[in-house]
């Protein structure tokens, strides 16, 4: 029981970087800025 | 105390002269220039790429991090499985069982990111098997991922191409790590250390009773610890014990291998990005605050503690607390001012009984992460505030800020600030949580101002990917192994994510002219500006957690 939860949260927080990759593209992209 | 403070004063001398001339190889290796090294090196490489089938085509920013998200994540999987199943694989002459599934989450993810916090004993916690191919594996995949990453972030800074991950990855270990490991870990050898898999001895002591004594192959593990940055120690107490460091000169190269990776990239940068005051710059200015912080630390060991001081103790030879005799209190300060200030994490003191200035700056060094940092994140750092004090220095002045003719703009100012918040985000809420739960709280062993620093200490440590403990916290629990496993976790990428981002914007734009209204980032003036903006940053950030830790705790003492 431990081991799937914690291997499901190691797979969580490597998704997790990756939202965050695709998230710091649109700022590097400059989408939604209209200053 | 005279010949202490020269024996520090060598060590750091030593330490000076040989970090110019390996940052300046580091430039070679990852420039991809022909040397006559070649000959040695490129079959091994060749064999690599043909065995694994990877290519070593050019990167984008965004696939390179994707490249160094997935492989890290597979070696976590794949040492976690080694951990688990240590006690019915081979190499287990101790008998050692599988390691509690919490213990293993946290220890692989610890070696992976190049944190190793220990929530265990070294021998008597993990198979020779562990330790050889899980733990010193990761001990070269994890510095050689951190300098990849800091070689395509200054390439991007450069304006050059980023390059590829798995080519860097594969330099750094075959041209850097494996070739300085091996010599050292011969040096070492010689030196006193065990390296033998005939793991037990059984001795007889002075009062004729049988002793056990555990051995390994600790003169190989030593070498990449220290110069890695990884800093896990093969015994549980790391390099206090006379394995680990048996004399006054193995402790003296501990502290060069752990200054050799990190304080010679500002070189390895100047000769990347042509400007070699640029990195001279950045390396004074770092040094500067290294030096301000021994001095500080050293100054207050020799005071010793107030309180024993007033037993009539005597402290001749300063604080002794917790320190080897072997060693004394000179090595041992400067040893732990180096561990932290570089994000090593291996110890030869117990920090838990440093005075606590000298906590606070241990402390301090890992929360600032700056002053040096670990291998390759560290430097990313200290970019990351150069770029601020551009950016402060050029709102002060009403100009663009620029940082190697590139605009400083508002999409890679969100990306910088993201970056910076992130790390005192981790350590002081993570810190809160562990705090405010019975969870948590139950495993402070002091009450009061020194319980906080201990909280403290562990989560900066988790959260900078030091490794080191303050110890005297009950942490091997399920809620420390997750809790600062998550942490170090976030700790590793999340600044990897944002900075490669800047370096892939950066990258993309055009050069501005220099001109002479263009702000000098290769002056003195502008290293000035660096250490004041990481004082400013660093104070606001964590200066009240602090006050309530270790400044609190020394004015209690006094």
């Amino acid at each position: 029981m431990w081991d799937v939860l914690l291997l499901v949260t190691i797979v969580v927080l490597s998704a997790g970087m990756l939202s965050l990759l695709k998230w710091v593209e649109r700022i590097v992209a400059n989408v939604g800025d209209h200053s | 105390m005279v010949i202490a403070i020269l024996s520090v004063l060598f060590t750091l001398l030593l330490v000076g002269v040989t970090l110019k001339p390996f940052g300046l190889y580091m430039a070679t290796v990852f420039e991809n220039s022909s040397t006559r090294l070649d000959k040695v090196f490129l079959p091994f490489e060749k064999v690599f790429y043909k065995l694994t089938g990877l290519k070593t085509e050019q990167q984008t920013w965004r696939s390179y991090v994707i490249a160094l998200l997935l492989t890290n994540t597979v070696m976590i999987f794949m040492v976690y499985t080694i951990f688990r199943l240590q006690g019915v694989l081979p190499l287990n002459p101790t008998q050692i069982a599988g390691m509690d599934p919490t213990l293993a989450f946290n220890t692989a993810i610890s070696f992976m990111t190049n944190t190793n916090l220990q929530h265990y004993s070294g021998e008597s916690g993990l198979s020779l098997l562990s330790q050889m191919i899980g733990i010193l594996f990761m001990m070269f995949a994890a510095p050689a991922t951190a300098l990849a990453v800091a070689i395509a972030f200054i390439r991007g800074l450069g304006g050059k191409p980023i390059g590829n991950f798995f080519q860097d990855f594969v330099r750094a270990i075959v041209r850097v790590l494996l070739p300085v490991s091996l010599l050292f870990g011969v040096i070492f050898v010689a030196l006193g250390m065990p390296q033998t898999l005939d793991v037990i001895v059984t001795a007889n002591t002075l009062s004729g009773e049988e002793q056990t004594i555990l051995r390994g192959p600790v003169g190989s593990f030593l070498s990449i610890k220290e110069f890695g940055n990884n800093g896990g120690g093969f015994y549980g107490v790391n390099s206090a014990h006379p394995f680990e460091n048996p004399n006054g000169l193995t402790n003296l190269l501990h502290v060069l291998l752990m200054f050799l990776l990190p304080a010679s990239l500002p070189f390895t940068y100047g000769k990347m990005i042509g400007n070699k005051k640029q990195g001279t710059v950045l390396f004074a200015s770092m040094a500067t605050i290294f030096v301000l912080f021994l001095t500080v630390s050293l100054f207050s060991e020799f005071q010793g503690n107030p309180m024993l001081n007033e037993t009539g103790i005597q402290h001749a030879e300063g604080s002794m607390e917790g320190k080897e005799v072997r060693l004394g209190t000179a090595q041992s300060t400067l040893y732990a001012l180096t561990t932290t200030a570089t994000e090593t994490g291996a110890v030869n003191t117990m920090h838990d009984t440093l005075t606590p200035i000298t906590g606070m700056l241990a402390v301090g060094n890992m929360m600032l992460n700056t002053v040096f940092g670990g291998v390759g994140a560290g430097f990313m750092n200290v970019l990351l505030y150069a770029m601020f004090a551009v950016f402060i220095s050029g709102l002060m002045v009403g100009r663009t800020p620029e940082f190697l003719g590139k605009k400083i703009e508002g999409k890679e100012m969100k990306l910088l600030a993201l970056t910076l918040l992130i790390h005192p985000f981790l350590i002081l809420g993570a810190s809160a949580l562990a705090i405010y739960t019975p969870l948590g709280s139950d495993g402070i062993s002091n009450s009061g101002f020194h319980g906080l620093s201990q909280v403290f200490y562990e989560y900066a440590s988790s959260a900078g990917n030091n490794g080191s403990g303050f110890e005297g916290l009950g942490d091997a629990t399920p809620f420390w192994n997750i809790s600062t496993g998550i942490v170090m976790f976030i700790g590793r990428f999340f600044s990897m994510v944002t900075l490669m981002a800047v370096a892939g914007s950066l990258a993309s734009k055009k050069v501005v002219p220099t001109t002479k209204g263009s702000f000098r980032t290769d002056q003195p003036l502008f290293g000035g500006i660096l250490v004041g903006t990481i004082f400013i940053v660093g104070a606001l950030t964590f200066f009240p957690g602090l006050v309530l830790g270790p400044v609190a705790e020394y004015l209690t003492l006094r």
